[in-house]
């Protein structure tokens, strides 16, 4: 249509109201007046009829933007963003020539009842508070009934807008620059540069906590007024460059004293950040710790970019609201301090009770967890996470209520058992005294005693290890008692045994080796009693405890004489009856563990053919039993030849067995699924299996399986934190996830990875000195962390880490002298040290330092090779570049590395060998 | 006491609660759709309350099949769920092979006010409906829609669907969603000029 067309066809004008309409909502309602403008012969009808749609409120853009651009003293410029009741406008107030931010009621909502109430006490409210973390209000005022006030216009971004323009990038690789450049990017331009506040510097945590502290300042300040914000959340956080970090929209906020005008049944805040009081029982149930709450999800967010509580839909977020158990943010993003992830879980405790009480609190602990003070916070206990588990689990928590657990606390729950464990010893001690010949009666009380407590009830049941180890203790004693008494029923002493393996396993578990060796001595000794010569119960149980010993004894020759007895007794009673499962269980567990040490004294043949019949035991046991005990060995087993096939370099051959161990151990947690062995033996399995993945090219494969893995090692750490076992296995988790995350190039997550593993050994090796498998371990950890200091140009940390790694694997063979493969691991210390030599530019001593590494390789010819690799290159480098003296002691190393290369015999037909040798003669 | 013994005794389930606040939100809203996607003929021989207790009731019965991850999932779900319910009974109605013209009309329950809050919780507080005339010229004028206008700007308006979401629901584009909703909306405004139609 032509402008000043006065006869436009219908059509036609719908077509031009069609078009109106669209540039309305993009344009907003001044682009009615320029078509108008443009169109005047039409502009009446157009106009009439965008007004009768507008009056619908069918037109999105006016039914939020009324009054349109004058308020008073004040031109409305631009909305900058609308909440639930109110809008707010960039404005200009001509009177003082300011900017401004004026907040509207919405419009849309003026009707509903009590929304103009609610404003008025939002102004109200704010007009009370003056601290730096809260915008001021400049004035109030109204215009035909639309109430409005004006308060400083910050120029920046909300919290939520800088996260969202950082979705997409881990956590990992973030720093508080990241942030300062996002706020940058989401905030309007400024006309004169501002410089970055001191608030972003650091690392991504550093500069979340200082963000977080200063919320929680503005927070006490509200407090302290009586006000609560009930609203807290990232988009009601404010940022600027400049480092202002600022509380916003007090609309749902709350003063002590004031009757709520909350509407009836309708729900303060966002769902993700209500605490679960509020959930629970409304706004009634609230104060200040509702606020805290929210505080540590923000936290929560911030620290790992994903919600406390996600879920499909808002039942399933509500549920597990009410549930409180989020994952650990070191879970999510493995770089986060515990400090932070302390001071974190702390604020947004299930209960009110155990949160900070107040927002200084809160700021003190931010304050010290961003200092590296020690925090005031502290985790829930054993027992605080244990009733929560109970709590989670009606059903369970049914059971267990004829034990120990309906109580409110353990420790109560100890002193009402221990009362009752008098009363049952004074109950089996009348009944002796009343009729000895009723002993029997007395033998069924314990069992019920022991059926009751001591039992399969309480296993995996987090936290209460150390009263099992009491109660079982109190049995045996019991049994004890009774056998000395009736000395001709050996059953008695049989089932003293039983009870007193399981405890030593506990001690070991839960306390250290050398309690357990006690333990199972004082089994050993009674075993040893006249009465009980000849019993084959009594002779598996022997095995059995020899079995323990081998594995808890300090002396390597000590360990190796437990289990040639341990195995020479099983390998004779399974002779005498085949069908003992277990016997047969037993023999297979030690057949693996023997080749599971690679002991030196074994030769190659002789492990694999244990090993062998280690897996036919195991497998006539599934077959025979089908059993989940049957099936968790053959996973181990399996788990042990994959292990031992990797260690020769088979990697083709151990990934048939690693496989199936990881299918076998699924299997069994998805039956066992609060079996805590299980949950550690599927972490076991997958690490294994992503550690030969990657060099058959499927590292993405590892590396979820390793991720997946370090996950739920951490939440096995969190659930029994006094288990060493799991420690060690959370350590080799995150070794492997380091490893592969270097190989694959991935270098932020391989460092977070290695360091996290590095300080979980170092604690492990501090613990127990003379565990020679952790100081190995931790100097492969070193090692790798050394290439990864390297790689990102830190030669001299490098040289540091790698010279402390040398210390460990001494420090492992000097505890055992005779391992072949701690002796192997110096090799790839020299190949290491020897790169970092030749970034140094010192070639001559990186070619030494390679010289004697195909001898130390020892029974690991791979090792051999990669050091002669690396030699070829020093070698190389020092011809084209070096001066003659340095060119002589390389071509010295090299020959004297050649010599013993030859030496070795496995590796003479290796083209690296070969390209030595031939460079060494041209010379 | 323990924080179990203090919960309401006698209360809905929690995840009804939660539904039933979900509802109560959009009750007004779902009204208003329910009205105008109906159109006359279904209007005559179902109440609205019926309709809208009708979907209310399938909300409640498949609750387990809930997939929404937000508040305009949610609204989403309500809404397609509330047109299919219409879909089916104008078809049922048209199967019957009835002559939907001698059938006597439904009285509509009083609940023309509920319908007036219901467009006014949508509507700009300038142009507030006052009377019942109001809403059948509103609705006159919706009913004379082509039933691909009618249901643009019922989503997109009175459901009040992302443009994302009723291009998915329409299986068009979003840029053909948008074109689709102002031409709906020009026509829209054109038959609000004419006098409604009389009564069937």
């Amino acid at each position: 249509m032509e402008p000043g067309d006065t006869s436009a066809a219908p059509n036609e004008l719908e077509a031009l109201l069609a078009s109106t309409l669209e540039r309305i909502e993009r344009e907003g309602g001044q682009a009615l007046e320029q078509v108008c403008s443009e169109h005047p012969a039409v502009a009446p009808l157009l106009r009439q009829r965008v007004l009768a749609l507008r009056e619908l409120g069918l037109i999105q853009a006016w039914s939020s933007e009324r009054p349109p651009q004058r308020l008073g003293d004040f031109r409305l410029l631009r909305r900058i963003g609308s909440g639930g009741m109110g809008v707010v406008y960039h404005a200009h107030q001509e009177s003082l020539h300011r900017d401004v931010a004026l907040k509207l009621i919405r419009p849309e909502t003026l009707h509903l009842p009590g929304a103009r109430e609610r404003f008025a006490r939002e102004t109200m409210i704010i007009a009370r508070l003056q601290h730096p973390g809260i915008v001021p209000i400049y004035s109030v005022g109204g215009v035909d009934e639309l109430p409005y006030y004006a308060m400083e216009l910050v120029r920046g971004c909300t919290l939520a807008d800088a996260l969202a323009k950082l979705a997409g990038t881990p956590t990992e690789r973030l720093s508080g620059a990241d942030l300062a450049r996002a706020v940058q990017a989401c905030s309007e331009p400024l006309e004169s540069p501002q410089p970055v506040s001191a608030v972003y510097d650091g690392t991504w945590e550093q500069a979340s906590l200082r963000i977080l502290l200063l919320v929680a300042e503005a927070l006490d300040h509200a407090h302290g007024r009586g006000v609560l914000h009930r609203d807290l959340k990232p988009s009601n956080v404010m940022l600027t460059l400049g480092g202002r970090v600022m509380l916003v929209d007090f609309g749902l906020s709350h003063t002590d004293g004031s009757d709520s005008v909350t509407k009836s049944g309708e729900r303060a805040g966002s769902l993700p950040f209500m605490p679960p009081e509020l959930l629970k029982h409304g706004l009634r149930g609230i104060d200040r710790r509702a606020d805290i709450y929210s505080l540590g999800v923000t936290l929560y967010l911030l620290l790992t970019r994903r919600p406390p509580y996600a879920g499909e839909n808002e039942i399933a977020v509500y549920e597990r609201i009410l549930e409180g158990r989020p994952p650990r943010p070191r879970s999510l993003a493995p770089t986060i301090s515990w400090e932070a992830e302390t001071v974190c879980l702390a604020a947004m405790d299930l209960d009110p009770e155990r949160r900070y009480a107040t927002a200084v609190d809160l700021a003190r602990d931010l304050a010290n967890a961003l200092a590296r003070r020690p925090i005031q916070a502290r985790r829930a206990s054993a027992w605080l996470r244990l009733r929560r588990w109970i709590e989670t689990r009606p059903a369970t928590a049914a059971a267990l209520a004829l034990a120990v657990l309906t109580p409110t606390a353990l420790a109560l729950a100890k002193v009402q058992e221990a009362r009752r464990l008098d009363g049952l010893r004074n109950l089996a001690n009348t009944e002796r005294g009343i009729a000895q010949a009723n002993f029997s009666r007395s033998l069924r009380t314990v069992d019920a005693m022991l059926g009751s407590l001591g039992a399969s009830r309480l296993d995996h049941v987090p936290g209460v290890g150390p009263l099992r180890i009491e109660l079982l203790g109190e049995a045996q004693a019991l049994y004890l008692e009774l056998f000395r008494e009736h000395p001709e029923q050996p059953s008695i002493a049989i089932q003293a045994a039983e009870v007193g393996i399981a405890r030593a396993k506990l001690i070991g578990r839960l306390e250290s080796w050398e309690a357990a060796r006690t333990a199972v001595n004082e089994v050993l000794q009674f075993l040893g009693a006249e009465s009980l010569r000849g019993q084959s119960a009594v002779a598996r149980l022997e095995a059995g405890a020899f079995l323990l010993l081998s594995i808890w004894s300090p002396e390597p020759a000590d360990r190796e004489a437990y289990r040639a007895a341990s195995t020479g007794m099983l390998v004779e009673l399974a002779a005498q009856d085949p069908r003992d499962e277990a016997v047969q269980a037993l023999l297979a567990e030690c057949l693996s563990s023997t080749l599971l040490e690679a002991r030196a004294s074994g030769s190659r043949h002789e492990n694999l053919a244990a090993l062998e019949v280690a897996e036919g035991i195991a497998r006539d046991l599934v077959r025979a039993s089908g059993s989940w005990s049957a099936r968790s060995i053959l996973a181990r087993v399996a788990v042990v030849r994959g292990a031992h096939a990797a260690r020769e370099g088979r990697l083709e051959d151990a990934l048939a067995p690693l496989r199936e161990s990881l299918h076998l151990r699924e299997g069994l947690l998805e039956e066992q699924p609060e079996n805590e062995e299980a949950r550690a033996d599927v972490c076991e399995s997958a690490s294994a299996l992503a550690g030969v993945l990657l060099p058959l090219k499927c590292g993405q494969e590892g590396l979820e399986l390793l991720e997946h893995a370090a996950r739920e090692v951490q939440c096995l750490i969190d659930d029994f934190p006094e288990v060493k076992a799991f420690h060690v296995r959370a350590a080799d988790v995150y070794l492997n996830l380091g490893a592969t995350h270097g190989l694959m190039k991935n270098e932020p997550p391989a460092r977070a990875a290695l360091e996290h593993a590095r300080e979980v050994y170092r604690r492990l090796v501090e613990f127990d000195p003379r565990d020679s498998a952790l100081r190995q371990s931790f100097g492969t950890t070193l090692l790798n962390l050394a290439d990864s200091e390297l790689l990102a140009g830190d030669p001299a940390a490098a040289q540091a880490t790698c010279a402390e790694s040398l210390g460990q694997f001494e420090a492992a063979l000097a505890l055992e002298p005779d391992h072949p493969d701690y002796r192997a691991w110096l090799a790839p210390e020299r190949s290491t040290r020897a790169k970092i030599l030749l970034a140094q530019g010192r070639v001559a001593d990186a070619a030494e330092a390679l010289a004697e590494a195909p001898r130390l390789a020892g029974h690991l010819p791979q090792r051999a090779i990669h050091a002669l690799k690396r030699l070829l290159i020093a070698v190389k480098r020092a011809q084209s570049e070096g001066d003659s003296g340095t060119i002589d002691r390389c071509l010295a190393a090299a020959r004297l590395a050649i010599e013993l290369a030859h030496e070795r015999g496995d590796i003479d037909a290796d083209p690296t060998l070969a390209a030595l040798e031939a460079l060494v003669e041209e010379r | 006491m323990s924080e179990a013994q203090q919960e309401p005794q006698g209360e809905l389930p929690l995840a009804d609660q939660v539904l039933g606040q979900l509802l109560e939100q959009h009750a007004g809203g779902l009204r208003a759709f329910v009205r105008l996607r109906s159109g006359p003929m279904l209007r005559s021989l179902e109440s609205t309350s019926d309709l809208v207790q009708s979907v209310c009731r399938e909300v409640l019965l498949h609750r387990d099949r809930f997939r929404f991850p937000d508040q305009d999932g949610f609204r989403h779900w309500l809404y397609t769920m509330a047109a299919r319910k219409i879909a089916n009974r104008v078809e049922y109605w048209h199967a019957q092979k009835r002559d939907v013209g001698r059938l006597a009309a439904v009285e509509e329950a009083p609940d023309l006010g509920d319908v007036l809050r219901c467009y006014r919780s949508f509507c700009s507080p300038t142009g507030e409906l006052r009377t019942a005339e109001e809403i059948a010229r509103i609705e006159g004028a919706f009913s004379q829609l082509p039933e691909h206008y009618r249901e643009v700007i019922t989503l997109s308006r009175i459901a009040g669907l992302s443009t994302e979401a009723v291009a998915r629901e329409l299986g068009r584009s979003e840029d053909s969603v948008r074109m689709l909703l102002f031409r709906a909306l020009a026509r829209l405004a054109e038959l609000l000029e004419r006098p409604n139609p009389p009564a069937a």
